[in-house]
């Protein structure tokens, strides 16, 4: 009993409750799993978005006085007026031996019912490929048996 | 002007397109209607709290908006039973939340 009582002392003490600057905005149009949102004047390509009731939401078309979303979630459950915020974070996915053998969404989450994935470790999804000097050399080209391909693109295997 | 929406312009301007006739007037005047809501959003922060402030607690709050937005700014207060106390400040798509509900609501994301 008293684990749990400093578990959450710990939880409401390690919680934020001092008044931060966020960036929101306001749902103008949405359907078919596409949103336009009004405001969200700081929002970043590809940032994840938070829509509410769970349901996250990726920042693809920034324009100047709105931007469209894609909704990663069931989007039936939103409508025009609803707030939207900016999360920080690009989109990215949790990364690891736990995710061996499992069934995940477009956010990387669950979906096989067997329980949550084991990952401390996030990778954004958009990352860059490292240089080529840090990758391993090749040396043994692939044929993929159809001609324009291999006549216009060297493939090797690694 | 100075970053500030000049009212009498704005007026000319949309007189002018609406008297126009074009045909693609009226869709054009929908656009500039929402630019100017934009606009005026961008420079009204609406100060929402638990129960009525006082005038000094809402000169000061003015003060500081005027600080940190500039001089453009005007303040709209109203009273929102439902935050429970604290204070929520909205300028365009910034918002300051110091509510308890929002701290209970940060509480339960921590959980």
């Amino acid at each position: 009993m008293a684990t749990l009582l400093e578990e959450v002392e710990a939880q409401i003490a390690g919680a934020k409750l001092s008044p931060v600057k966020q960036n929101v905005g306001v749902i103008r149009e949405i359907g078919d799993g596409v949103a336009k949102v009004d405001g969200l004047a700081d929002a970043m390509l590809n940032e994840m978005l938070d829509l509410g009731h769970g349901i996250t939401g990726l920042a693809l078309n920034l324009e100047e006085t709105e931007v469209g979303v894609i909704i990663l979630g069931d989007y039936t459950q939103l409508e025009e007026g609803d707030e939207v915020r900016t999360t920080g974070k690009l989109l990215q996915v949790p990364v690891g031996k736990g995710l061996l053998g499992r069934v995940v969404n477009t956010l990387g989450e669950p979906i096989d019912d067997k329980g949550p994935i084991q990952s401390t470790v996030a990778y954004p999804v958009e990352k860059i490929a490292p240089g080529i000097i840090r990758r391993q050399s090749v040396n043994q080209p692939v044929q993929t048996g159809i001609m324009p391909i291999d006549a216009m693109i060297a493939s090797t295997k690694p | 002007m100075n970053g500030l929406l000049d009212e009498n312009r704005a007026r000319q301007a949309a007189r002018a397109l609406f008297a126009s006739g074009h045909r693609n007037s009226l869709a054009t005047l929908t656009h500039f209607l929402r630019l100017m809501k934009l606009n005026q959003a961008q420079h009204t922060a609406i100060v929402e709290s638990a129960t009525p402030l006082a005038p000094d607690l809402q000169a000061s709050t003015q003060a500081r908006l005027t600080l940190l937005h500039g001089p453009g700014i005007t303040a709209s207060f109203s009273v929102r039973p439902e935050l429970i106390g604290g204070m929520r400040i909205q300028v365009g798509s910034d918002l300051y939340d110091g509510s308890v509900l929002a701290g209970l609501a940060a509480l339960e994301k921590s959980f």
